[in-house]
């Protein structure tokens, strides 16, 4: 008997190591449950709280980004720009890739949008394509590293201007839209873009798990 | 059996599964107590899921069940299963306890008129208790129902089991049991069964069935339970995506309770939750900025070590370790090693990533080098770019994979590692958990203490390693060694393992002296001495042909070795032998891996073992395997010959963090003396495994992870 109270006393500490904490034992099995029971996200709770004149020092592009479901919000520098491809990321490095305004793949996010692609949608917003008829792919990957395809038929509508306020600065936008339908499912994803060719603010859907992304641009 | 903690996978599934949410489409008839996709006590037409692999655990008076099930191919399946049924009074044991295998077919897919057909074999090649052949057909009529009908024999027919006319009801246990009984397939007068399934609500399901199961020997005979109605009817609860709870009553006299889980390799329990890699930095246009792209640096003696030790730091932060680097003004040379991720395919992304980052502008060709126990294991080259411009490519993975060239490494040169890179020393302190099934008059066995281990890697290659226990509670030392059954039989090279559960205090479980090295092109190489497992001491050597192009790798292993005593310290039994295999490994495609290991065994008999594993690129893999030796069955004893199943689950896919470790076991229904390995460690293909071309193929998409 005494030697099972050693046992159980032994068994609730952590086991150690080089390499930190030891995967295996016990640890591991109250780990996995332990994640298993936080889906390995924990969302931030709050709002940022925001305002132009706390922005008037920073120089460097930034976005406010908010993930509908688990109330995600985080504030995303630009880290790198590549061709014409912008990559936001924030303190804990999930990243958003965007071109053209529109979300190409983000990278630490549960689960992951692995690529998307929408060449005519990028040709519309990049002034080089007109509305209508197109096609989107949202391009995931499983666990087992395989990537597969959900393709959408979409319809692309540039409702002309419209004028909106972001972070209490008024601006004068286009509002584009894309309906799309698939087999995972229909949304609507919305994008109203500066006449420079900013994207201002758009509504972009992650998929079934997170809903939709908004993306507001706060700082050029 | 003897095993280790590892088996604490089959734990830690079963409980994380009550936790985890995730999401699975409709299964639309489930499980039944059998473990197999069925009604309740009936088998249906259609199949699981393609790669399922489900749990099921069954209570119900006529034998409780554990299973394991895996849908291996669209069509085909198989189960092992573990049954108790109390008081049977059959084959000398009052609660009697039987392992069984099924295997079952899809004949016919389900289309618009036509159900779905399964050829079923349950418990082919047990002890013939529980032996039946079945053919069922499923149509689902509404989105919500599905009928089932079907036609039995042996158990599941008229007769009630698969004896001949005038045999007794409960029928003795065929000779050692344990092998394909196929004389008896479908043989004897068949019967029909049938039921229905009805999904009412989303989590709730209905269940009816008409069984053709008599339960001559358990109901008639034994009176273990009152067979009053072949009809049986029930309830499930889907309690989470992942996990069917059932209640149901059978044979209109009894109750049974069941609960199921299915889990999926490419569903993880957890998904993967890792911070992203750091973005490419593109390089400076060279037409406008001619002078960025210079080779000026590569002439100054300081610019190597800078580069080094920027490398180093950038891979650290990934996780990675450098082991070296070299660099010419087009050219740069990373070794690395890795032991973060579970799909080396992240690990090559994240490192060719640290070169663009740390790199000069003119290195244009990169060529990364994993390096496993001290051995180059590929050269992956990439064109740096190609990580520019297709970094952000819808079709990004499969682009640079088709521009990405893999190699072997074994004529690299010799590079001199990182100053301060070695000795490099790793140690963990940690409770364990050791389990052992199957003995009859204790069938679950456990032990919990605590295990030290260490390994220094003296140079690349070199290593020195040990670990040890110390049993703190369990009852693995109860456990008695069986005899050898007959004179001729082998010694008892694993049948003694209880006697090694007696003594007290601090065992060893392994001290070994390691050296890998690469002998040659596509040639590697493992000498081990020392303690090298549990039971066995000496020496064993390895050679591996392994092509990193190639779906074929041949190895050659031979140990001269002595049995181990008892108290598992460094003392030694007189029993001593020479064993060793040549192996054949083939990747057949889809995943699927077939081995085959001939040659000398502990116990001094010559034979084959033959395997086949269906693996994912995440390191789930699930397989099955059976040798034969020059050990007759009579000498071999219970189960005839040696057989087993063996599966491997990735921690990242259990716990969403990046983790190269897997938990897995080996489960034989019995463990004997014939054709039993040698369990040395580290042995080189499975060590390798994770470095060629078929495995970056199929999760070259983790490079951009």
């Amino acid at each position: 008997m005494r030697r099972a109270i050693v046992a159980l006393v032994l068994l609730a500490l952590a086991g150690c190591g080089s390499e930190g904490a030891a995967p295996q034992g016990t640890m591991l099995l109250l780990d996995t449950i332990r994640q298993a029971r936080k889906g390995g996200d924990e969302p931030q709770a709050t709002a940022l709280a925001l305002t132009r004149a706390g922005l008037a020092e920073v120089d460097y592009p930034l976005i406010r980004i908010r993930v509908e479901e688990g109330a995600r919000v985080s504030l995303m520098y630009q880290g790198q720009a590549n061709a014409r491809h912008r990559t936001f990321h924030d303190i804990a490095n999930t990243s958003f890739t965007f071109r053209a305004g529109v979300l190409t793949a983000t990278r630490g996010l549960i689960p992951d949008l692995y690529q998307v692609d929408a060449p005519r949608l990028l040709a519309l917003l990049e002034g080089s394509g007109p509305a209508g008829k197109a096609r989107r792919i949202h391009r995931r990957m499983d666990a087992t590293a395989a990537i597969r395809d959900e393709v959408y038929d979409c319809v692309l509508q540039d409702l002309g201007p419209e004028d909106i306020v972001v972070l209490d600065v008024p601006v004068a936008t286009r509002y584009v839209t894309e309906d799309c339908t698939g087999p995972a499912g229909s949304f609507r994803n919305q994008y109203w873009q500066g006449a420079d060719g900013t994207m201002w603010l758009s509504k972009q859907w992650l998929g079934e798990d997170l809903g939709y992304l908004l993306v507001e641009r706060l700082v050029r | 059996m003897t095993s280790t903690d590892r088996r604490l996978a089959t734990v830690a599934l079963a409980l994380a599964m009550l936790a985890a949410p995730a999401v699975r489409a409709q299964d639309p008839v489930g499980y039944n107590l059998y473990g197999a996709p069925g009604l309740i006590d009936m088998p249906v037409g259609t199949p699981g899921a393609d790669a399922d692999f489900a749990q099921t655990l069954s209570y119900f008076d006529g034998g409780d069940k554990i299973t394991l099930s895996f849908q291996m191919l669209p069509r085909v399946s198989g189960s092992f299963r573990y049954t108790g049924v109390r008081d049977l009074n059959f084959s000398g044991f009052q609660d009697y306890y039987d392992r069984s295998f099924d295997l079952r077919v899809l004949a016919l897919k389900e289309g618009r008129w036509l159900p779905a057909v399964t050829i079923g074999l349950q418990d082919f090649a047990g002890t013939g208790l529980f032996a039946g052949e079945y053919i069922a057909a499923t149509k689902t009529v509404l989105p919500s129902l599905s009928l089932t009908l079907g036609l039995g024999w042996g158990r599941l027919g008229a007769d009630g089991s698969d004896r001949l006319p005038g045999a007794p009801v409960c029928p003795p246990p065929a000779g050692t049991g344990g092998q394909p009984n196929a004389d008896s397939w479908f043989r004897g007068s068949p019967a029909p069964f049938g039921g229905l399934s009805w999904q009412a609500t989303e989590r709730l399901r209905f269940k009816a069935e008409y069984s053709s199961d008599t339960y001559e020997c358990e109901s008639k005979s034994r009176g273990v339970f009152d067979r009053a109605s072949p009809v049986n009817f029930g309830l499930e609860w889907r309690a989470t995506p992942r996990l069917t709870l059932g209640a149901y009553s059978m044979y209109g006299n009894s109750i049974a309770l069941s609960a199921n889980v299915i889990l999926n390799p490419r569903k993880a329990l957890v998904p993967l939750a890792s911070p992203g890699p750091r973005a490419i930095p593109p390089r400076p246009d060279r037409a406008t900025n001619p002078v960025a792209w210079g080779t000026e640096w590569h002439a100054l003696p300081a610019s190597a070590p800078i580069l080094q030790e920027n490398l180093r730091g950038l891979l650290q932060a990934e996780g990675l370790i450098l082991e070296s680097l070299a660099v010419g003004p087009q050219v740069a040379e990373l070794r690395f090693r890795d032991r973060k991720f579970d799909i080396r395919a992240n690990a090559l992304g994240r490192a060719a990533r640290a070169m663009a980052i740390g790199l000069p502008a003119s290195v244009e060709t990169f060529r990364l080098v994993p390096v496993v126990d001290g051995m180059a294991a590929a050269v992956v080259t990439v064109r740096r770019s190609d990580l520019e411009r297709l970094e952000n490519d819808p079709r990004g993975a499969e682009e640079l994979w088709a521009r990405t060239q893999v190699t072997d490494a074994g004529t690299l040169p010799r590079l001199a590692p990182v100053p301060g890179r070695y000795p490099d020393f790793r140690w963990s302190f940690a409770p364990y958990f050791r389990t052992s099934y199957f003995d009859p008059s204790e069938p679950i066995r456990a032990e919990t203490g605590l295990r030290l281990r260490g390994e220094v890697e003296l140079r690349p290659g070199l290593v020195l390693a040990g670990s040890s226990r110390l049993a703190l509670a369990g009852n693995m030392d109860d456990a008695r060694p069986s005899e050898p059954v007959l004179p001729t039989s082998p010694p008892s090279v694993r049948t003694s393992w209880p006697l090694y559960e007696r003594t007290d205090g601090p065992k060893i479980e392994y001290l070994t002296a390691t050296q890998f090295f690469r002998p040659g092109r596509n040639l590697y190489g493992r000498l081990s001495v020392g303690l090298l497992e549990t039971m066995f001491a000496g020496v064993s050597g390895e050679v591996l042909w392994r092509p990193v192009d190639s779906r074929l790798a041949l190895g050659i292993e031979l140990s001269r070795v002595r049995q181990r005593d008892y108290d598992m310290r460094f003392g030694l039994l007189p029993y001593e032998v020479t064993t060793g295999h040549v192996s054949a490994y083939y990747d057949l495609g889809g995943g699927f891996l077939a081995q085959v290991d001939a040659g000398r065994y502990l116990g001094g008999d010559v034979g084959a073992t033959f395997a086949l594993d269906r693996t994912f690129a995440n390191g789930w893999s699930v397989g099955a395997f059976f040798s034969q030796t020059d050990v007759t069955a009579a000498e071999f004893g219970e189960g005839s010959f040696d057989k087993g199943i063996r599966f491997s689950i990735p921690v990242t896919w259990l716990n969403g963090q990046p983790s190269p470790s897997r938990l897995g076991t080996t489960i034989r229904p019995v463990q004997r003396d014939g054709a039993a390995r040698l369990a040395v460690r580290d042995r080189l293909y499975d060590r390798l495994r994770e470095d060629d071309q078929g495995s970056y193929a199929i999760s070259w998409g983790r490079f951009w992870r």
